[in-house]
């Protein structure tokens, strides 16, 4: 009853002009407080959707949506969002990016400063403050995104396939920083994917769509111990769960 | 979690180095000035010659040695012009800043102002603005005005057009991370559309600032009694070819101070942009 978002009976029709697209089709998921919840689904099957309308951004043509026992009716600012790119501030600074958060929301500068600084060294990017996103690399940048969203410590975490744009070996490596971060402060996220290993491995429970239009196929609970490292993902355990979702994809028509 | 800070952990080894990079050696630095240099220079030694072999006569095309020395001669008279229109090209150009940047914030604050508004101007960069300066001389006179309105008229465009785009080019997920933060409209455009449209607004502030040198001076073509444009006709009907060439270059160098001193206020204002070269292994 206290699930941090709650999707009660969404459904979200976008009109064109020759059609009707319905993106989310009855759709129920909660989620609890310091739950990791993947929503992992086939591009199209209206994850990034389900988010915007976590985030208030868009709102559902039907059912409500609940956050923190409010039901989500004007863009919610109590929560940190990771996009898919970096989209930072190429006009500022690293340590400025992340500081925006606390500038436009009125926040005092000094103790968000030092966590701002704590955050981006956890990150690895010390050193990096005082330089300009153009001049990092995707994964340094989105590692500032990740920063950035979470340096005012909202109690949400909503992140939009934030590794998609990345190769395979940064990836990795930033599902393994951001578990460690997340470890630290168990922050409520719900986080968008299209990979199943990512979903398995950062997860507490994955919600698997079906194409489109968006329904949830299955949820997962993933009981593998944390903190979790990336030689889990060659154990029996973890290939079983990877397993059952590839069979679910398979059933709704996905692969 | 209550307190702002984390509970301290073990810290690791940064992920990424960084390293200090050599500056570059004089000779590359100055490349990109030697090079012209060196054509403008053999260009006009090609024309000082030619003009002494060829006996060229001097009201047809004087040699730029005499161009010099005329120029010379009347030094405090030219530059006295060159300040009257040096004035006017900067007010107009200021004025049509300030319009530009007004226009552009209404066009993408208000839908209804972009439909109405925004067409129109398209519409009305046909006329030929060269033509609107006699009925500027009838409403204004002969004073600076007419010719800081030509300035504007012909400048103000670039600015809003370039502006727009810029502004318009903000990508929706930067749109939804400012709604997410809560932002008051004021705050989304200083903070976010502003700062993202300021390489655009460059780039047609570079245009305006030498659209307004061709704008002022033919306000002073059409009806003046200082400026270089008014030189200019003077020397042209006195046949003092000499003194015409001394005014064009005089305006030449006008224009080259005035759209260098833009791109210095640019590289200023944008260290952050790639235009300005910041990537320390950027050497592109």
């Amino acid at each position: 009853m206290n699930a941090v978002v709650r999707l009660d009976r969404v459904c979200k029709v976008y009109n064109t002009l020759e059609r009707q697209v319905v993106a989310l089709d009855y759709v129920d998921i909660n989620v609890q407080p310091s739950e990791f919840v993947s929503i992992l689904g086939p591009s199209g099957c209206g994850k990034t959707t389900l988010l915007r309308l976590i985030a208030g951004l868009d709102r559902p043509t039907e059912g409500l949506v609940w956050v923190s026992g409010r039901i989500i009716e004007a863009p919610a600012t109590d929560l940190g969002i990771v996009f898919q790119e970096p989209t930072l501030l190429d006009w500022r600074r690293v340590l400025a990016n992340v500081m925006i958060q606390i500038d436009v929301r009125g926040l005092p500068r000094q103790p968000y400063e030092q966590r701002a600084r704590e955050l981006l060294e956890r990150l690895g990017l010390s050193g990096f403050e005082r330089s300009y996103p153009l001049q990092l690399s995707g994964g340094m940048r989105q590692r500032v995104g990740i920063a950035r969203a979470l340096v005012h410590n909202p109690p949400l975490l909503l992140m939009d396939e934030p590794f998609s744009a990345l190769d395979a070996l940064t990836r990795d490596r930033l599902n393994v920083d951001l578990q460690e971060i997340w470890e630290s402060d168990r922050k409520t996220v719900v986080f968008i994917t299209h990979n199943i290993s990512e979903a398995v491995f950062l997860s507490d429970r994955v919600v698997v769509m079906t194409p489109s239009p968006g329904q949830v196929a299955e949820i997962l609970n993933i009981d593998l111990p944390r903190p979790r490292r990336l030689e889990i993902r060659e154990t029996p355990a973890f290939s079983a769960l990877t397993g059952r979702i590839r069979s679910v994809f398979e059933k709704t028509g996905v692969l | 979690m209550n307190s702002v800070a984390f509970p301290s952990t073990t810290r690791r080894q940064p992920i990424y180095q960084v390293r200090p990079v050599d500056p570059l050696p004089w000779y590359r630095r100055t490349e990109s000035i030697l090079w012209p240099m060196a054509t403008i220079t053999v260009m006009l030694l090609i024309w000082e010659a030619t003009s002494r072999i060829f006996h060229i006569p001097i009201y047809i095309l004087p040699a730029p040695s005499k161009v010099v020395s005329v120029g010379l001669e009347h030094g405090s008279y030219l530059l006295w012009h060159s300040a009257v229109t040096t004035v006017e090209i900067l007010a107009g150009f200021a004025v049509s800043l300030v319009v530009g940047v007004l226009i552009a914030i209404l066009i993408i604050w208000s839908k209804a102002f972009e439909r109405a508004v925004l067409p129109l101007l398209v519409v009305s960069q046909a006329v030929p603005k060269i033509a609107l300066a006699p009925l500027l001389l009838v409403w204004f006179g002969f004073g600076w005005e007419p010719k800081m309105l030509v300035a504007f008229l012909v400048a103000f465009f670039p600015v809003v057009i370039d502006t727009v785009t810029g502004m318009q080019s903000v990508p929706t997920a930067m749109r939804d991370l400012a709604r997410s933060m809560g932002t008051s409209r004021l705050q989304t455009m200083t903070r976010f559309i502003m700062p993202h449209a300021l390489p655009n607004l460059f780039s047609g502030i570079k245009v305006a600032i030498t659209l307004a040198v061709s704008g002022a001076i033919i306000g002073e073509f059409v009806g003046a009694d200082k400026g270089i444009g008014y030189v200019l006709l003077l020397a042209n009907g006195r046949m003092e070819t000499a003194l015409m060439f001394s005014g064009i270059v005089i305006l030449s160098v006008i224009a080259m101070l005035l759209f260098y001193s833009v791109q210095f206020i640019e590289k200023i204002c944008l260290p952050w942009h790639v235009s300005t070269h910041v990537l320390p292994h950027g050497r592109m």
